[in-house]
């Protein structure tokens, strides 16, 4: 098997790499880039228009142009998150809770260089893993079951308790609301409907995108409009911004070890089907406050709160591969795309797919590399243009970031409501931040309330059914562990510096 | 006699005529400017699904050729949510002017007409069917260590204990086909719901957190190929596929099928078996429709449907469709919805009695 491996990824790469065949992701990824930069429009829109195109093609140049799709338009949305605070896509909005502050300090261009070589090097990580996971994907993915996926996602919600400090009963009132948001719609499970109030347009529950654009681009150009700053930045001229390219690239370097952390977390994540890159990136947010010993600053600017979710988005998609290479078990909206082009081209993802046609599937994947390198290095060389736009007034930028918004809105179902529930929770995002209430607990439980009030109801049925003995869950035990171990660490801290207060 | 100029004039008209004949004949079979001209237009074709679904692929598969064919821009729009229902209301509350059309699942659309949910369009009364697209017959299949390794083995095991399914969602197609399915058998099934769709449920089966599924057999037959699913039933009157993993694999339906055996070894009522069997195969096998609002033009709709089936089958769109679509006309469309919303409401009390079970 290892030998069949090398030998395909060899052959991939030589396929990848050769003349005219180089120009199918260099072109997938221009493109993607180009769309992914409106907000709501996502790299899984782009790879669909482009399938009637690419019907009479053969297997080689679809595998090298989706590759090059799948992984240009992840990186776009992180520019947008930092520069405006309109994230792109779901996973952006990690990015902006750090991204944004520090582009309001007038380090936009440090932000981008670090995002560009977090993602660069978290899709690094992830590839290599995927490619590693290659003999073992079958077992990789069988291990998470319903008891897994809520274990996971109660994680994700206690990232609630480390992120926010100080005003913990707002925190948790906060994510109260998002729990409530988060049921609404028809339960999946019997078929009602709850809080729809006979509205055909709840049947799906609220879109997290519109929500974020409210809670976050709508409310902040609002504050932005009233707070009396000229730029986003605070600085009238470029020369005034202070901040690299090349301090940006380095601090992922600085932080080695945040790096790699949250590019396994953004892996894992990846590998488990139907979970997603947005609850990849709040996870690494989440464990990078709960690893640090000086966390006063996350959440005003930090670095490292750009670090942890861009590493994980990017590492996802490597990750996401695995159960669509292994079961056609797509696990995002992209990948679900990608494998309707594959099957139309006639290569059914599954053990066959992985047997008979490896040096293939490694042109994917090459593909997917060099598209999130080709990416980074833009959006690098794009850093000094896109800073320039923090320094534009306040009465210019706030209506355009505010036209995006509407449009990325508008743009995520092409209905109208989403327009209206983001102008309403851009009135009710700009009443938190005016009031000090938390936004990011309402986001984080509006993402994970649903799955995991679906998974618990599954799991309890498995197990009322005598389907699932939890004790015999080796991967269980650990996530519960590690569940206990967030509830606690808070605690624990304040404890520890209780009783080093008398002492000092 | 003729005349010189009468011979050259006939000659001309002739000559013209051959053109036109070999033009149309260049250009192949398309109707082109013919359907209410539509020639030039911009069609909006919903698809009640999010972009990477079957619903969508299909779609996109035909998208270029019906272009050609109708010499208009086809533009896909997904609508999705409320399980296809907001695609398909769409559809119906368009203008009928040809410019809105669409493709929907008849099944489930057809039972959530029925229940009443929510404002679906009932696709038997409020759209106009141009065509079927494709179908696909459900199959039970079963995880390859489950311990089952017929039908007998399942049902045996039911006598036990309950055979246990994974679906994605209450009210889908595929509650129906089990639910309709275990009543003939007279088996008791417990269905576990909320799965992230097809292959996450697939793989409950597979992993063994499940006894078993029940999907369209194209969308789990690479599981199948692959061996980690086993195929236990067809919900059909004969053999769904001459695909080689449904050798000597049980049929539900027809005189010597398991539905009727069952009855008759527990001295059930065979008239209601075989109607309710009827009724399932029925709606299932209605498959997917391109349709348009109702009230489209009757020539309008003649143009489309005509359009589309010779699209559909069109050498080039079944060399590059990776599956059999099973297309058929508007005529056979539109008889087998009628036939399916006519039978429908007898699996009705059994899904009612099914969905109040699972909200206990």
């Amino acid at each position: 098997m290892l030998e069949a491996t090398v030998h395909g990824a060899l052959e991939g790469l030589w396929l990848v790499l050769a003349w005219p065949n180089i120009l199918y992701p260099v072109l997938g990824t221009l493109l993607a880039m180009l769309v992914a930069f409106v907000p709501g429009i996502s790299g899984a829109t782009v790879m669909a228009l482009m399938i009637p195109f690419t019907l009479a093609w053969e297997p080689l140049p679809v595998m090298l142009t989706f590759g090059g799709l799948v992984g240009g338009a992840t990186f776009m949305g992180s520019i947008t998150a930092i520069l405006f605070n309109v994230p792109g896509s779901g996973p952006s909005a990690a990015t902006l809770i750090d991204g944004h502050p520090l582009a309001q300090q007038g380090q936009a261009r440090t932000a981008i260089g670090c995002a560009a070589m977090a993602s660069a090097g978290g899709s690094t990580i992830g590839i290599l893993i995927l490619v590693l996971l290659i003999p073992l994907m079958r077992q990789a993915i069988m291990a998470f079951g319903p008891p897994e996926l809520l274990m996971l996602m109660i994680w994700g919600l206690t990232t609630i308790a480390v992120v926010t400090r100080g005003a913990v009963a707002r925190a948790l009132i906060a994510a109260g609301l998002g729990l409530l948001l988060a049921f609404i719609g028809q339960d999946a499970r019997t078929g009602e409907l709850r809080f729809t109030f006979g509205w055909l347009y709840l049947w799906d529950g609220l879109g997290l995108i519109p929500v974020v654009l409210g809670l976050f681009s709508i409310a902040e150009m609002a504050d932005l409009s009233v707070s009396g700053r000229l730029t986003i930045s605070g600085k009238s001229r470029v020369e005034q911004l202070s901040g690299s390219v090349r301090e940006g690239v380095r601090s992922v370097f600085t932080h080695l070890g945040l790096f790699v952390r949250s590019a396994l977390i953004g892996t894992a994540v990846g590998i488990i089907p139907g979970v997603g890159g947005t609850v990849a990136s709040f996870l690494a947010y989440g464990q990078a406050v709960q690893t640090s010993s000086d966390r006063d600053r996350f959440g005003k600017g930090d670095i490292r709160g750009v670090i942890a979710p861009e590493a994980a988005h990017d590492a996802k998609d490597g990750g996401s591969l695995v159960p669509v290479l292994a079961f056609g078990i797509p696990g995002s909206e992209a990948t679900a795309v990608l494998m309707a082009a594959l099957v139309l081209h006639g290569l059914v993802p599954g053990r066959a797919l992985m047997t008979d046609q490896l040096p293939l599937v490694f042109v994917l994947i090459w593909s997917l590399f060099l598209s999130n390198w080709i990416t980074s290095i833009l959006g690098v060389a794009l850093v000094g243009p896109l800073a320039r736009l923090t320094t534009l007034r306040v009465q210019v930028l706030a209506p355009i970031v505010f036209a995006l918004a509407v449009l990325g809105a508008f743009a995520y179902e092409q209905r109208f409501e989403d327009v209206g529930v983001a102008l309403a929770f851009g009135i009710i995002g700009y009443l938190m931040k005016k009031h000090a209430w938390p936004r990011i607990p309402l986001v984080v439980a509006l993402l994970l309330g649903g799955g995991i009030e679906l998974n618990l109801r599954i799991t309890a049925q498995l197990h009322a059914l005598g389907r699932v003995d939890l004790w015999a869950r080796p991967l269980l035990l650990v996530l519960v562990l590690l569940v206990l171990v967030n509830l606690a660490l808070p605690w624990l801290r304040a404890n520890s510096a209780a009783r080093q207060e008398p002492a000092s | 006699m003729v005349s010189r100029r009468q011979a050259l004039s006939a000659l001309s008209a002739w000559a013209g005529a051959a053109a036109l004949g070999c033009g149309e004949a260049w250009r192949g079979s398309t109707t082109g400017p013919t359907c209410g001209g539509l020639a030039g237009r911009r069609i909006r074709w919903i698809v009640p699904n999010a972009p990477g679904g079957g619903y969508d692929a299909e779609s996109r598969l035909i998208e270029p050729f019906l272009e050609q064919r109708l010499g208009a821009e086809i533009a896909i729009d997904n609508v999705p949510g409320a399980g296809g229902i907001l695609g398909a209301r769409a559809i119906a509350a368009a203008v009928p002017d040809g410019l809105t059309l669409g493709v929907v699942g008849v099944p489930g659309l057809l039972v959530a007409a029925l229940s009443r949910a929510a404002g679906a369009p009932n696709p038997a009364s409020d759209l106009t069917i141009l065509g079927r697209i494709s179908r696909s017959y459900h199959v039970w299949a079963t995880g390859r260590n489950s311990g089952l390794e017929t039908l007998d083995d399942a049902l045996a095991a039911a006598e036990v204990r309950p055979l246990v399914f994974a679906i994605n969602e209450v009210g889908s197609a595929s509650f129906v086909s089990i639910t309709a399915a275990a009543s003939v058998l007279d088996v008791h099934v417990e269905i576990v719901a909320g799965f992230g769709g097809t292959r996450a449920a697939s793989l409950a089966a597979v992993r063994g957190d499940v006894d078993l599924v029940g999907f369209n057999f194209d969308t789990i037959v690479d599981l199948i190929d692959a061996g980690e699913l086993r195929p236990l039933l067809q919900v059909s009157l004969s053999r769904i596929a001459p695909h080689q993993s449904l050798d000597g694999v049980a049929i539900l339906g027809g005189e010597d099928g398991w539905a009727l055996r069952r009855t008759r070894a527990r001295g059930r009522d065979i008239d209601q078996t075989r109607r309710h069997t009827q009724a399932l195969v029925d709606v299932m096998g209605a498959g997917r429709v391109a349709v348009g609002p109702a009230r489209l033009d009757t020539g309008l709709s003649a143009c489309l449907s005509r359009t589309l089936h010779e699209t559909l089958t069109d050498a080039r769109v079944l060399a590059a469709s990776s599956r059999t679509l099973d297309a058929a006309s508007a005529r056979v469309a539109q008889d087998d919805v009628q036939r399916a919303a006519a039978e429908a409401p007898l699996l009705l009390p059994d899904l009612e009695a099914a969905m109040r079970r699972v909200r206990q």
